[in-house]
Order: C-alpha cells, then sequence, then structure tokens
C-alpha cells in the first residue's frame, strides 16, 4: 500500500535526477560560480585577519548555498516543467500535488546537499579555517529543520510560475533576493534600516543563522582561531523551535497555496501557455 | 464511457464552449470536427481535467471530471500536437516515470513498454536514445506510447498528426483503429476531414464552441454526398 505512494514520489527524485545528469555542464558551471563567489565573500574575513568574521561570512555563504539551492529547486520547477513544454501532462499525471511537490522537495534537498558540500570542499582551497570546538552536528540538525520552512516557502513562489508564465520564474527571484537581504547571512540584522528590520523575523535564515553562529561559537568570547567554544543544542531550543513551527506551517499552507493557484489556473487556462 | 451535457466554457465574456453534449461509447473513435478555434480542445482539455468547465458536467470512464479528477486521470490518455516529453530524457525513462504512477514497475513495466513498442512499431534502440535525438514521428510515437501505457479506457487523441511525415501520420491512423479494437473509447479530434473518414465511427461538428452535428460517419457522408468536408460546410450553411 505504502509503495502505491511511495513509487510515484521516487519518479519524480529519479526524473529530476536524470534531468539535472543531462545538464551536468550547467551545473558544473554553477557550482564553479558558487565557489569562485563564496571564496570571494570569504576572503573579506581573511584580509581583515579577524576570524570571527571569516567564519561568520563563511557560515553565510555555505548556509544561504544550501537553503537557496533548495528553495531554487522548487521554486522553480514549475518553470523548468514550462520551459521543457510537459507541464501539462504532469499534472494530468494520476498522482496527489502532495506527492508530486514531497518527490520534487527531496531530490531539492538531496541536491543541495551535495552542491552545498562540493562547495565547502572548493572553499578549503582558498581559505581554511580550523572549526574545533564548533558543535557540527548541532549545526546539521538546525539545516535540516530550517529545510522544512524553505520547503514551504519554495512551494509557495513555484505557484508564481503557474500563476504567470511570463513573469512568474523572475518573481522567485525577486522573492529570493528580498530574504537575502533581510536574514542578515552576512551581517547582523541591526545594520538593516529600522524599517525592514522586522522583516527579518518573518525570514527562517535569520533563526537558523542565529543558531548556527551559536552552535559554531562564531561570538562567544572564549572562542580563539585555535578553539571556538561551541553552544550545544539545548541552547538553540527557542530558534529550533520557531523553525519547526515555521515548517509546520510553510508547508501546509504552501501546498494549500499551490492547489489554489492550480484550480485558478484551470480555471483560466494558464496552464496551457508556454513562457 | 464519455458523457458529456451541456458543457461550457467561457473567459469573461468570450464562450469558447456553448453547451455541447455527446456520449461516446466503448469501442467506437468518435471525431470531434471543425476548423481551428471551435472549441474542440477547450472540449478535450476540460474531458482530461485540465481546464475547468464553467457550465454543464461530463464523466469520463464513469468519473465525474471536477470531483473526481484523480480517478478520470487514472483512467484517460491524451495526446495533443502541443504536448512534449522530457527532451533530455531517454525513452524509456520517459515511460519509466509516467509507468509509476499506473503502478507499473519491474516486470510489468517492461512487459507493458514492449506492448505499446509493438504497437506503435517503436524499435527497442530507439527507446535508449535522448527524445531531442529522435526523429518529430518517433518523438510524437514516444508521446502516444505514454498515453497509452496503462491501458487507458478512454484515449484523447487532439491533432495527433501534426507535424507528423507520411509514415509516422500512417502508423498513427493504424494505431488508432487498433486500439478502437480493444474496446476502448477514442476522441479523435482534427480539422483534417479525410482523416476522420478513415479512422471514425461516429463525427461531431464543432463551431464557433457549438456543437451543430452529430451522426455516423455514413450519415456524414450521405449529408455532403460522399465528402465529409462537403457535409461540414453545407451543416454550417444551415445553421447559419
Amino acid at each position: 500500500m505504502l509503495e502505491r505512494y511511495l513509487r510515484p514520489m521516487w519518479a519524480f527524485v529519479f526524473r529530476d535526477w536524470h534531468l539535472t545528469r543531462r545538464y551536468m555542464s550547467w551545473v558544473a558551471v554553477f557550482v564553479f560560480y558558487a565557489i569562485v563567489n563564496s571564496a570571494t565573500i570569504a576572503l573579506i574575513g581573511k584580509a581583515q585577519d579577524d576570524f570571527r568574521l571569516t567564519l561568520t561570512l563563511l557560515l553565510g555563504v555555505l548556509l544561504w548555498s544550501f537553503l537557496s539551492a533548495m528553495y531554487n529547486e522548487i521554486a522553480n520547477s514549475i518553470s523548468y516543467e514550462r520551459w521543457e513544454g510537459t507541464l501539462e501532462y504532469t499534472f494530468m499525471a494520476p498522482a496527489s500535488r502532495f506527492i508530486h511537490l514531497a518527490g520534487v522537495s527531496l531530490f531539492a534537498v538531496m541536491y543541495s546537499v551535495v552542491r552545498t558540500i562540493v562547495i565547502l570542499v572548493g572553499l578549503v582551497l582558498f581559505i581554511q579555517v580550523p572549526v574545533n570546538g564548533a558543535n557540527l552536528l548541532g549545526v546539521l540538525v538546525v539545516l535540516l529543520v530550517g529545510s522544512l520552512a524553505f520547503m514551504g516557502l519554495g512551494l509557495m513562489a513555484a505557484i508564481l510560475p503557474v500563476m504567470s508564465p511570463e513573469n512568474g520564474a523572475q518573481a522567485t527571484n525577486i522573492f529570493q533576493g528580498v530574504l537575502l537581504l533581510v536574514s542578515g547571512i552576512y551581517y547582523p540584522v541591526s545594520v538593516l534600516p529600522s524599517w525592514v528590520q522586522p522583516l527579518a523575523y518573518l525570514s527562517p535564515a535569520t533563526y537558523a543563522l542565529e543558531a548556527c553562529r551559536k552552535l559554531m561559537g562564531i561570538n562567544h568570547p572564549d572562542s580563539t582561531p585555535d578553539r571556538l567554544v561551541g553552544a550545544p543544542l539545548s541552547s538553540v531550543l527557542p530558534e529550533l523551535g520557531i523553525l519547526l513551527l515555521m515548517g509546520l506551517v510553510l508547508i501546509p499552507l504552501g501546498l494549500w497555496v499551490f492547489h489554489a493557484a492550480e484550480v485558478w489556473a484551470k480555471r483560466t487556462g494558464r496552464l496551457k501557455r508556454t513562457g | 464511457m464519455i458523457e458529456a451535457k451541456g458543457l461550457g466554457k467561457s473567459y469573461r465574456r468570450f464562450q469558447a464552449v456553448r453547451g455541447v453534449s455527446f456520449e461516446v461509447r466503448p469501442g467506437e473513435v468518435y471525431g470531434l470536427l471543425g476548423p481551428n478555434g471551435a472549441g474542440k480542445t477547450t472540449t478535450l482539455r476540460m474531458l482530461a481535467t485540465l481546464l475547468r468547465p464553467t457550465a454543464g458536467r461530463a464523466r469520463v470512464a464513469g468519473f465525474d471530471v471536477v470531483r473526481q479528477s484523480l480517478e478520470v486521470r487514472r483512467n484517460l490518455g491524451i495526446v495533443n500536437g502541443g504536448m512534449k516529453v522530457y527532451d533530455k530524457l531517454t525513452g524509456y525513462e520517459v515511460l519509466d516515470f509516467f509507468g509509476s504512477f499506473y503502478d507499473l514497475w519491474g516486470a510489468k513495466l517492461k512487459e507493458r513498454i514492449a506492448w505499446a513498442a509493438e504497437l506503435l512499431r517503436i524499435e527497442r534502440a530507439v527507446l535508449s536514445k535522448q527524445v531531442k535525438d529522435m526523429s518529430s514521428g518517433m518523438q510524437q510515437k514516444i508521446v502516444i506510447a505514454r498515453a497509452i501505457l496503462h491501458q487507458p479506457q478512454v484515449l484523447l487523441l487532439d491533432e495527433a498528426t501534426a507535424g507528423l511525415d507520411v509514415f509516422a501520420r500512417r502508423a498513427l491512423l493504424d494505431f488508432v483503429r487498433q486500439y478502437a479494437g480493444l474496446g476502448k473509447t477514442l476522441v479523435y479530434s482534427t480539422h483534417v476531414m479525410s482523416e476522420a473518414e478513415e479512422v471514425c465511427d461516429r463525427v461531431g461538428f464543432m463551431n464557433k464552441g457549438l456543437l451543430v452535428y452529430e451522426g455516423s460517419l455514413q450519415e456524414a457522408l450521405a449529408l455532403g454526398s460522399g465528402n465529409l468536408e462537403r457535409a461540414f460546410i453545407r451543416r454550417l450553411e444551415e445553421v447559419a
């Protein structure tokens, strides 16, 4: 019985895997660019000879690399189908939208993990910072919990190409850009203009970063370049709780919004158009 | 097997389909004929659950297209001139992907792919090629194979021969008769009347969103003195 649901979900994972490997040269180009871009940002900290700044920037580029790749994969899944001209037939498949989007999201998580590991390995060529004493396992837990909220955001952004074949894909990038700006990826939220700061509290990346910085011991007064004083997982329970709550709200909300957008597209004939 | 009653679709003030009613029985090929913009594709897209009707109702394989859309999709295949398959996947990967939605995997999937390949005359070696490397005729065969892999009770073919060369077109027309011979229900939508003369048992003429004529192929031919195109024009003149 369970196989009946898991098979279609895996079908989406395998489809995305096959498509990704056939576009491997593009993937390689984008990952290369991401490594160079990340190194450029992280080297700013090294130039300042400030290990805290270097770690803040490194953590920022890696965490953003992971979360944004996952968001992109989910949010752009509909755009890809429009470009391929296959959207209607995918929507015709007798699989619930939950199974469809769960399959897309599962691949997105796997792809983002691998991509982030490759970027991390690439970064080691440019910059080496000891992370002795950091609670890396705790960071992994935060990333996994934070992924849920980003999946929900991705699902909500995925409706944009459903609603507007011409402008939907661009709109997902604007949404992503706003998240990057308000979440304090490379700087404290306090440096943002006061009218922007409230938006930071709506972004899951803000809480994920805050928790990861504590777990890494980046701002701990006793941390030194040779030994960090990472906090235990229990000290970031409030952030974890907020991230979990965001995931529990945003995923069902994302599915509901997607369903509503699909009904609207079928009513107005928007599925047919390609862009 | 297909029942449409007063089916309609409006976009604000524009009525694309206006109160269309027809039935198609198992083993029958029903030709939905008319010029471009007549409302044929919109009608088929409503039957395929890709568009929500604004009036009337329809049942496909016994299921309501609005309230039981998942069941309709399980029992339906559609081939549309504009629908594509993933360019970068091989023929086998395309069929594997879509087969998963119909409980087809392992030996059962292989058996079903072999069946579809034989019916559509697709060589095994072709299935290992990426779709982008296939001829347009072969790509269309993959589209059809995808639509019939689960042996649906109802198959909708919408301008399915568009862009096909003479050999691929011939293979498709032969397939339509073969598939109906298995007791399946087919709707064949086209603006090419000669194709309908060859494969349809009954025909419906659509124009400006209305079904203006319905009858057996023989009755329609008689109306046009042996020519379906003439019958269509004559009928339009009558209702004008």
